[in-house]
């Protein structure tokens, strides 16, 4: 908890303010922002409550350093960044037009092969489409029950 | 006490209501990994075409990667693990791994997964791997429990 939880909590509260004041005439640029804004709240979001909340620290790990691959750093390769520990040897997986990021691992401490894919690259508009478009098909649900849901 | 992230879920409600209106659904056929349908024998599957791509982008490299590792280490076991888009890459490289390799996944670890197909997939992929599938979410994440729906 650092400089950049503060300053992911303070765009939080700045996209529910323009959220709020969202202005049909005013509507692409609104949208630029508001789209900024959601991704940086929702990384936060899941990335805090879900990595952290998990007892099995190794498992945790693991699905952390996939965040280290690809756009958001060479880490995979390099295999250097925090989550990632001595004992693993790492090929990383990655491809370049859908944004796929992660690794292929061998940890010689637990003797287990790990298959780890990161989650939306904050860099990736592609990565971020794939994740909306299910928020958006429950929301979708939540607030028409299936009226003008495809099922 | 004033919690700040209660009202998050606010800010996700009003964004997403804006992109409600402005990005399609992405759903498509599930014709197994590789375009291999008949290995696959899933009737009636849906997944997200997103994820599904996604993955197929990868597939071969992780299938190289993995066979390479279990030459090297026999008696090693296999776990898949991702978070969030990358957990429901991780359901579909786990799937893979064990209908078209044959291999034992011997766990499944996924954290905040979104939902990756339909009921007829679901029910599939129950039917080899269920019994070895952790998913963990948070109540308050949008975009996990609201695929309960």
């Amino acid at each position: 908890m650092g400089m950049l939880s503060v300053a992911l909590r303070v765009v939080c509260v700045a996209t529910a303010v323009l959220a709020l004041t969202y202005d049909e005439q005013e509507a692409t640029l609104n949208v630029q922002w508001v789209r900024f804004f959601f991704r940086a709240q929702m990384i936060y979001n899941s990335i805090t409550l879900q990595l952290t909340s998990f007892p099995d620290s190794h498992a945790r790990q693991q699905a952390g350093a996939a965040y280290c691959c690809g756009t958001l750093g060479n880490g995979c390769v390099k295999w250097n960044c925090p989550s990632c520990h001595d004992s693993v040897e790492a090929v990383a997986v990655s491809n370049v037009s859908t944004n796929a990021n992660g690794f292929v691992g061998y940890d010689s401490d637990h003797d287990t092969i790990i298959v780890s894919f990161s989650g939306t690259d904050p860099l990736s508009i592609r990565n971020w489409i794939d994740d909306i478009s299910t928020v958006i098909k429950s929301v979708c649900h939540v607030l028409f029950e299936r009226l003008f849901c495809s099922s | 006490m004033f919690y700040l992230k209660d009202y998050f879920a606010l800010a996700d409600f009003c964004c997403l209501s804006i992109w409600f209106v402005i990005l399609r659904q992405t759903k498509t056929d599930f014709t197994g990994y590789g375009n291999n349908a008949a290995a696959a024998n899933c009737s009636g599957c849906e997944v997200h075409k997103g994820f599904y791509r996604t993955y197929e982008s990868v597939r071969p490299q992780v299938q190289a990667a993995v066979l390479s590792f279990q030459a090297q280490h026999a008696s090693a076991s296999l776990v898949c693990t991702g978070h969030s888009l990358g957990a429901a890459v991780a359901q579909h490289a786990a799937l893979d791994l064990t209908i078209s390799l044959g291999l034992r996944v011997n766990t499944l670890y996924n954290f905040g997964q979104p939902r990756t197909g339909n009921a007829a997939f679901s029910d599939y992929f129950d039917a080899s791997l269920s019994n070895r599938t952790f998913r963990v979410t948070h109540h308050k994440v949008l975009l996990n429990v609201g695929l309960l729906l």
